[in-house]
């Protein structure tokens, strides 16, 4: 046990993540921390500039007699667009199971307990303790929340599935008004978001 | 009979937080990366010379193909300014984050490592560890998905970093690199 921890938890629960949890966890984080980190956002600026690229081709026509370099420029965002839409996401999220293929660590189980001030990690090998204060930013959904901003860690993920109802209930309250402003709920396609 | 562990206790300094950031930025860069940037640079810097050489020499070529060797030396440089750079912002971090100043206990032997800090306990067996890198400074431990821990060499006797390096060598082989020759101490 780490030196000052003495108070009692105010939650406490296990989790073990795989590969598969950490790759949705971090690309779920990466698409909903910036506006540009969605693919949709991407795919839509990608589209702007098919357009503005397209609407610059009757003036090249006129000024030098081809419109060869504005349709180029189309065809590039275009292509660019679809990329980010439909391959790109693919790629982050193989790419984030192969780093935590490197990572044993992580899939280690681990006792996860929650404290007014702090959270405490523990695994077979390692104890942290990270203050809620050193994180910048807390997102959950359904499956878990993901806590990001700590310098040492690239993110934390903490899984929901072993709670029970009510333990959920106190988890996201929890989350929620520790937080405070960095703490965002996203729902479900079809539902609605609260907090900052 | 078992050999005795190394331990080391010391404070993490400015330098070596810079240090740390710094071998941790060399560990996650490929060095088919660095290579394919440093043949670019090369590739551009022939460009410009070509250009020089064999297109016209008006004012606005001649400042295009400045732009074009200022790039590729930029290109070429790459691979020692990357660290500076790390070291830089490492260096603003730790300034700007004193949370960073702790005290650190660390222990190794043939197992593998453990390290004490006032938030952080870890038992780690080599088995555990992503990989590891030295370079002139530090010994870099990682734990993969951008978690690392370090040990200073200032901390060490030359004997010392011997012995971990040929820990590192046996438990992890190919995921222990080095940077160029190293010196003991």
């Amino acid at each position: 046990m780490l030196p000052n921890v003495s108070e009692t938890a105010e939650l406490a629960f296990c989790q073990t993540a795989s590969a598969e949890d950490y790759a949705r966890a971090a690309v779920f984080a990466e698409q909903e921390l910036t506006l540009t980190g969605k693919p949709f956002v991407r795919a839509v600026l990608c589209a702007a500039g098919a357009a503005i690229s397209a609407s610059t081709a009757p003036l090249s026509l006129r000024e030098y007699g081809t419109m060869w370099i504005p349709l180029l420029f189309m065809a590039a965002f275009a292509a660019a667009g679809l990329w980010l839409f439909f391959g790109e996401p693919q790629r982050r999220y193989r790419e984030r199971l192969a780093l935590f293929a490197t990572a044993p660590v992580f899939s280690l189980g681990t006792a996860v307990s929650f404290y007014r001030d702090f959270l405490l990690l523990t695994n077979e090998c390692e104890e942290l303790l990270v203050y809620w204060t050193e994180f910048s930013s807390c997102l959950e959904n359904d499956e878990c929340a993901v806590l990001s901003g700590f310098a040492e860690r690239r993110l934390v993920l903490l899984k929901k599935e072993t709670l029970s109802p009510a333990d959920r209930e106190r988890f996201s309250a929890f989350l929620e008004n520790t937080f405070a402003s960095s703490y965002r709920r996203i729902r479900p396609k079809g539902g609605g978001r609260h907090g900052g | 009979m078992a050999d005795k562990p190394i331990t080391a206790n010391f404070i993490v300094t400015r330098e070596d937080y810079a240090d740390s950031r710094a071998a941790a930025g060399k560990l996650a860069t490929p060095p088919s990366e660095l290579m394919l940037i440093r043949v670019s640079g090369a590739a551009l810097l022939l460009c410009c010379f070509l250009f020089l050489l064999f297109l016209g020499s008006d004012l606005q070529r001649f400042l295009l193909d400045a732009l074009l060797g200022i790039l590729g030396l930029f290109l070429l440089g790459w691979g020692r300014m990357f660290p500076l750079w790390l070291r830089a912002r490492a260096g603003n971090d730790y300034d700007e984050n004193k949370r960073l100043v702790e005290a650190c206990s660390f222990s190794a032997d043939e197992k593998g490592i453990s390290i004490e800090r006032p938030r952080y306990r870890a038992q780690l067996p080599y088995a555990m560890l992503a990989g590891a890198y030295e370079d002139k400074k530090v010994f870099l431990f990682s734990l993969g998905a951008g978690a690392s821990c370090f040990l200073p060499k200032r901390c060490l006797s030359g004997e010392e970093i011997t012995r971990i390096r040929a820990y590192l060598t046996s438990a992890l082989q190919k995921k222990f690199q080095q940077e160029g020759p190293q010196s003991n101490g």
